[in-house]
């Protein structure tokens, strides 16, 4: 009976020594698996980082290209062309130093607002004015789109950095533009709603697959599944999101494909 | 202005507007004759269509890309004797050598000069006259 008991004790004791191994090992594995994730995640960023660069080599390298072109070839040339074709070579340069600009001002926008580094400079303004004014720039530079305005009078006024607001603005405007064909409608709505005041432009495009809806916001989403023959890098609507957010706002996309999408955002009272 | 020259044509496939009226204006006034396309389907439509001396592809373009295009003109017997110089905004070592690697006769990184490009086509165009006029000659038994 003794040696019974010695045994039984010593079988526990194993027991529990060994389902303390197995604890351990099991820790161990789990540490290995989440080390194994990050360096995953590691190897994905460092991919996407590296793709970024890629993308914004070549798209510095696109407007630079007609820069440099039409620069020396009117240096060269200048005795052997017309006023009128210089006239239109200067115009390329001016067009693609525009490009060039928003591109570097995106690059800034995005790495401040990753870093948490934008400052707003809020003041109280007309948010009625500044989207009729967005409204009929939009007017002007997209003038086979039906862009159209329907807002609610008396908007009271709101403590936001109108030159970012207007960013949003234009880039949503531009981006409804882009996405649909010429002649079809692009709506641009504003109305109070309870301590907030929502603004939305919806468009009659190509709309969004339901799976990309979260993601268009993404910037390494959006540079992922860039096209070819898109211009920019895509970011406008990630610095959008930032732009919005640091206001204390929220923007969101709803689509279907094929029949248009709109994108809404919020801005608090 | 085209002394050297017996009207050649050149090809330019590129996407981007500018770009491709740079390109294809300094060749003009070099003396070529410049056809223009936009995306790489036309661009080997008029490749097909009549004699091209020479094609300046770009890489990145809607539809098939650049490598679609090369390897196309490099397998189809009509078209790959043309020297296509790649004319890109992709600056990768690796991408240079993949694209001599298949073919092409040069690689020229965007921004580029009115001097360089004029400069590069002439010399592709000088190098394939000459190895066109060693083969004449051999055949021949000169």
């Amino acid at each position: 009976m003794k040696d019974e008991a010695k045994t039984k004790k010593r079988i526990t004791n194993e027991l529990a020594e060994l389902c303390q191994r197995i604890a351990e090992l099991e820790k161990v594995e789990a540490e290995r698996q989440q080390l194994e994730r990050k360096v995953v995640e590691y190897e994905e960023l460092d991919r996407l980082k590296s793709d970024l660069l890629s993308t914004v080599s070549h798209e510095l390298r696109t407007p630079l290209a007609a820069i440099k072109g039409y620069t020396t070839m009117l240096l060269d040339y200048d005795r052997r062309l017309r006023c009128e074709e210089k006239q239109e070579h200067l115009q390329s340069i001016d067009r693609a130093t525009d490009r060039l600009t928003e591109l570097v001002d995106h690059l800034l926008d995005m790495s401040q607002l990753n870093a948490g580094l934008l400052k707003l400079e809020k003041q109280p303004i007309s948010i009625s004015k500044l989207i009729r004014e967005a409204v009929a720039e939009a007017k002007l530079t997209a003038p086979r789109h039906q862009i159209v305005l329907n807002m609610r009078k008396g908007l009271p006024r709101v403590n936001i950095d109108a030159k970012r607001i207007r960013q949003v603005l234009d880039n949503l405007i531009d981006n409804a533009c882009k996405y649909s064909k010429e002649g079809s409608s692009v709506v641009v709505q504003a109305h109070r709603g309870g301590s907030e005041l929502h603004i939305s432009v919806a468009d009659q495009g190509i709309g969004i697959p339901a799976g990309d809806l979260e993601r268009v916001f993404d910037w390494m989403y959006r540079i992922e599944k860039r096209l070819p023959q898109e211009e920019g890098l895509g970011l406008g609507l990630s610095i959008s999101k930032g732009l919005v957010q640091a206001h204390g706002g929220r923007i969101w996309m709803e689509s279907e494909e094929g029949k248009g999408s709109k994108c809404s955002f919020t801005l608090p009272l | 202005m085209a002394r050297r020259h017996e009207t050649k044509t050149i090809l330019i496939i590129e996407d981007e507007a500018d770009v491709r009226h740079f390109a294809s204006r300094v060749l003009q006034l070099e003396g070529y004759c410049v056809l223009q396309a936009e995306d790489g389907d036309k661009g080997l439509r008029l490749a097909r269509e009549s004699p091209m001396a020479l094609v300046l592809l770009d890489l990145r373009l809607p539809g098939d890309d650049g490598w679609a295009v090369l390897q196309q003109m490099k397998t189809e017997p009509a078209l790959s004797a043309i020297p296509v110089i790649m004319f890109t905004a992709s600056a990768g070592v690796s991408q240079r050598n993949k694209a001599l690697s298949m073919g092409a006769a040069d690689y020229l990184v965007k921004p580029l000069n009115a001097a360089s490009l004029k400069g590069v086509v002439d010399r592709i165009l000088y190098q394939r006259r000459y190895q066109d006029a060693i083969k004449e000659s051999v055949h021949t038994g000169g």
